[in-house]
């Protein structure tokens, strides 16, 4: 039997009156993708920023064996789960470059005394993180946006930049907002095409989205959310055939 | 022609010297503000705990080094303990503590007679090489030794922005939620940013000290603070350059109003006062309509709204 | 007993003159810090209406309360609405009142000189009260005080302008939408903020010296008393300020006279440390 990275248990939060996660567990095996379904309002960004430790909620959380819902997010992101925002939100006014190597853990540059007394250490470092960023880069096919402002880029691009950039860090598991949502379909299938790859390489997903026929092509599973709570859970064949699933899809845009 | 010189020479000799030292005072400040975007207002405070302790350990029999290393660990530490109850919350609950806590700390000062001697200052304490260097060129030596300072302080800092640490800080002050979902400690850093411009603005003091050989409560009133503001976005924020010049600017703007105010039907309290308000003015309309600075440019201007 | 009263005298003074500031730093989302110096501005011209042009004191209260307004919605017009259209982030705004604070302390001092003054008013005897001395003029405070206090209720609660006003507060974006038209109802903040924080001041002027530093010596505990409140809670600032002017004029009997001040810094440094939401209700 295969290790569960992640496993969520009776969560909760209420805004005011408001229960906008309600009661929800789910577990996500390591190296698999989930797809996070559901209509507009059914708890799923709350979701994220529960388990990504940017809002508190009551309940459990596990991430590798390590109770994490009483972490600051930062802390969560160290332990090798990092997440991406609906909206992208790449560093503006710093270059692709720059917003990629921000983000691997532990370097000795963040450090005021390494940077004052060791500058060679830090210098060499710094050398072998831009390799890696270009690896990273290449990977996404991006390579010639190096140089630019992340502000110049393009929705899309933004996107990917994200993706790159959490890649840094060498996540054990990634939750991304609606990859596909607002992007043109030759990108959304690259995008499509890079998750599989790293989910070949053994990266979990877990992934929002709306775009039904996507999910269910990437994910080996899927959950659906209505209203706060979980109301199905099954492999993405299993899902579609769900009438309540059609439904609440059907009555929540009309 | 020789006698104009002589005047001239020690004038500039002055001007340069508290440029100098408001620059380094500045210079911790834009750290602060400049490159982290936290609003210091009792940047003075950490000024008077350099200088006091600095003084202080040397009147009671410590080398000046150590002393001027004391001044600049406890100013550090000080920023440390405003730094935690505040650097979690809004931004703005920063500048009410560090106002409230330069005033308490003037205070302080003025009433712990046995400690400070209160109102009545501190002199009589030593100054670097005093024995060695003959008396009329003493300034000339301060003002060496200062700018030797200025520049490893400038060289410190430009290395420690441009450093993956600068890169971290740099992502903090544009969306701390991007930082910390890449697992950067934003608290952490703030409060670093927070002790080393406190430390930096020790250091000012010390030095500040030394130059005037005679500090009392009042040399650190809550208006300094405003003239480092000033000087960081005269300058540009978010530019050690631009600080250096602003604090040049500024200095010399200071002693030339000192003289044209002979030529103005004020007294020497509305002087005063009148040079406050155009202070006060400068910085609305600065922040209004060219919140770059003077010498900053417009690209590089990275606050953060 | 007469640290106590004294501590309600000064307590109403910081709540009422606190209000002001608290319904800014909500709405406006920024801290006004030459809201001291706006008190410290209504004391001056009430000064000047009473002694220099022989004014009775009541007029010249009112005198000074208008006279604030008007300059109050002039810097709304000139400097905080224009920022706003410029989408200003809070910092900038900071700065601005700070700038802003300087010269209005400055313009005091430079017209009036900077050594403290009195109103020409007769000085009457204090009447005893269990052990302590009253003065008449700290009836006045304490009472011009709750009047003004009900009378803010009164307009919250009861009229159109008054929920609006918390509308906003409670959440711009929701009042923007729901059809409040937000320019009118934030110039109609600071009316009522700036002429509560004036017409503390004119309170103020009558049990201490008029100063050009006093509305910033009065500032830190206002904050205090805004913090232990909530931010936006105008009743939970109220209390706030009566907590803070009780306990730096208790503090007097333990610690020298010239600590008081501290004792604000203190409260409110460990209410951030504790309860930064604030202690009195909160904002919600």
């Amino acid at each position: 039997m295969k290790m569960d990275i992640l496993s969520v248990k009776d969560l909760e939060k209420h805004f005011g009156g408001v229960k906008a996660v309600d009661g929800c567990s789910i577990s996500i095996e390591a190296g698999t993708v989930m797809g996070l379904i559901g209509p507009n309002g059914a708890g799923k960004t709350t979701m994220f920023n529960l388990i990504s430790g940017f809002e508190r909620g009551i309940g459990e959380i596990v991430f590798k064996g390590i109770r994490t819902d009483n972490l600051s997010p930062f802390k969560i992101a160290r332990c090798g789960m990092v997440r991406t925002f609906q909206i992208p939100r790449a560093l503006t006014k710093m270059t692709v470059s720059e917003n990629l190597m921000l983000a691997p853990k532990t370097q000795l540059g963040e450090r005021i005394w390494d940077v004052w007394l060791r500058p060679k250490r830090v210098r060499e470092q710094e050398m072998q993180i831009r390799e890696k960023s270009r690896d990273i880069l290449e990977f996404f096919e991006i390579s010639h946006l190096e140089d630019e402002y992340a502000g110049a880029l393009s929705g899309g691009q933004k996107k990917l930049l994200e993706m790159a950039r959490a890649m840094m860090i060498d996540p054990s598991m990634m939750l991304l907002d609606e990859p596909f949502a607002g992007v043109n379909p030759t990108l959304a299938r690259k995008i499509s095409r890079y998750i599989c790859e790293l989910h070949e390489d053994g990266m979990t997903f877990l992934v929002i989205e709306h775009d039904i026929p996507a999910i269910t092509k990437i994910s080996d599973r899927i959950v659906v959310m209505n209203e706060g709570k979980v109301m199905a859970e099954g492999e993405p064949a299993e899902i579609k055939r769900r009438r309540d699933v059609l439904e609440v899809y059907i009555g929540g845009e009309g | 022609m020789i006698e104009y010189v002589d005047m001239l020479l020690p004038y500039i000799t002055t001007i340069l010297l508290i440029s100098s030292i408001y620059a380094i005072f500045s210079l911790g400040l834009n750290l602060e503000w400049g490159f982290t975007g936290l609003i210091n207002f009792g940047h003075v405070a950490f000024l008077a705990i350099g200088a006091y302790t600095t003084v202080m350990f040397n009147m009671s029999g410590f080398s000046l080094f150590v002393s001027v290393i004391a001044g600049i660990v406890l100013s550090g530490f000080f920023g440390l303990l405003l730094g935690i109850p505040t650097l979690r919350l809004r931004e703005d609950y920063l500048a009410i503590v560090t106002i409230g806590f330069s005033e308490v700390l003037r205070f302080i000062l003025l009433n712990e007679q046995w400690l400070t001697r209160g109102p009545f200052g501190i002199h009589g304490f030593d100054r670097p090489l005093q024995d060695v260097i003959p008396y009329q060129y003493y300034n000339t030596f301060l003002l060496i030794l200062y700018l030797m300072i200025l520049v490893i302080v400038y060289f410190a800092l430009e290395r420690l922005i441009r450093s993956p640490w600068g890169r971290v800080l740099k992502s903090i002050r544009e969306d701390e939620e991007v930082s910390s979902a890449l697992g950067k400690n934003v608290f952490w850093y703030r409060l670093q940013s927070l002790m080393i411009g406190s430390a930096i603005a020790g250091l000012a003091g010390a030095m500040l000290a030394f130059y005037i050989s005679y500090i009392d409560p009042n040399t650190f009133k809550p208006i300094e603070t405003f003239h480092a503001w000033i000087i960081i976005i005269l300058g540009g924020t978010a530019s050690n350059k631009g600080t250096i010049v602003g604090a040049l600017v500024f200095c010399t703007f200071l002693s030339v109003t000192q003289f044209t105010s002979r030529f103005l039907p004020f007294t020497a309290h509305q002087m005063g006062a009148f040079r406050m308000i155009v202070i006060g003015l400068l910085l609305i309309i600065l922040m209004m309509h060219k919140p770059e600075g003077i010498f900053g440019k417009k690209e590089e201007l990275a606050l953060s709204d | 007993m007469q640290l106590v009263i004294n501590g309600l005298v000064i307590g109403s003074i910081i709540a009422i003159t606190a209000i002001g500031l608290s319904m800014i730093y909500k709405t406006l989302n920024f801290v006004n810090f030459a809201h001291g110096d706006f008190v410290a501005f209504a004391a001056y011209i009430a000064l000047f209406a009473n002694a220099s042009l022989g004014m009775h004191l009541a007029s010249a209260f009112l005198v000074a309360i208008l006279a604030t307004i008007v300059l109050g919605i002039f810097m709304e017009k000139v400097v905080w609405h224009p920022m706003r259209r410029k989408n200003a982030s809070r910092t900038t705004l900071i700065i601005i009142s700070i700038g802003l604070a300087l010269v209005l302390r400055n313009t005091l001092i430079f017209i009036w000189g900077g050594s403290t003054r009195n109103y020409n008013i007769p000085v009457r005897r204090g009447f005893e009260f269990f052990g302590a001395t009253i003065a008449p003029n700290q009836v006045l405070v304490i009472i011009s005080a709750f009047i003004l206090v009900f009378a803010l209720h009164c307009l919250l609660s009861r009229t159109k302008i008054g929920k609006s006003i918390r509308a906003l507060s409670d959440n711009i974006d929701l009042a923007r939408i729901s059809g409040i038209d937000v320019d009118r109802v934030i110039l109609w903040t600071w009316v009522i903020g700036l002429g509560l924080a004036a017409a503390g001041g004119v309170l103020y002027g009558l049990v201490t010296a008029i100063r050009p530093d006093m509305g910033w010596y009065l500032l830190l505990p206002m904050f205090a008393a805004v913090i232990l409140g909530g931010i936006g809670n105008p009743y939970g600032t109220i209390a706030g300020g009566i907590v803070i002017g009780l306990s730096q004029e208790l503090s007097t009997a333990i610690l020298p006279t010239e600590y008081k001040f501290a004792v604000s810094f203190v409260v409110m440094t460990l209410v951030l440390l504790l309860k930064p939401e604030g202690i009195f209700g909160g904002a919600k």
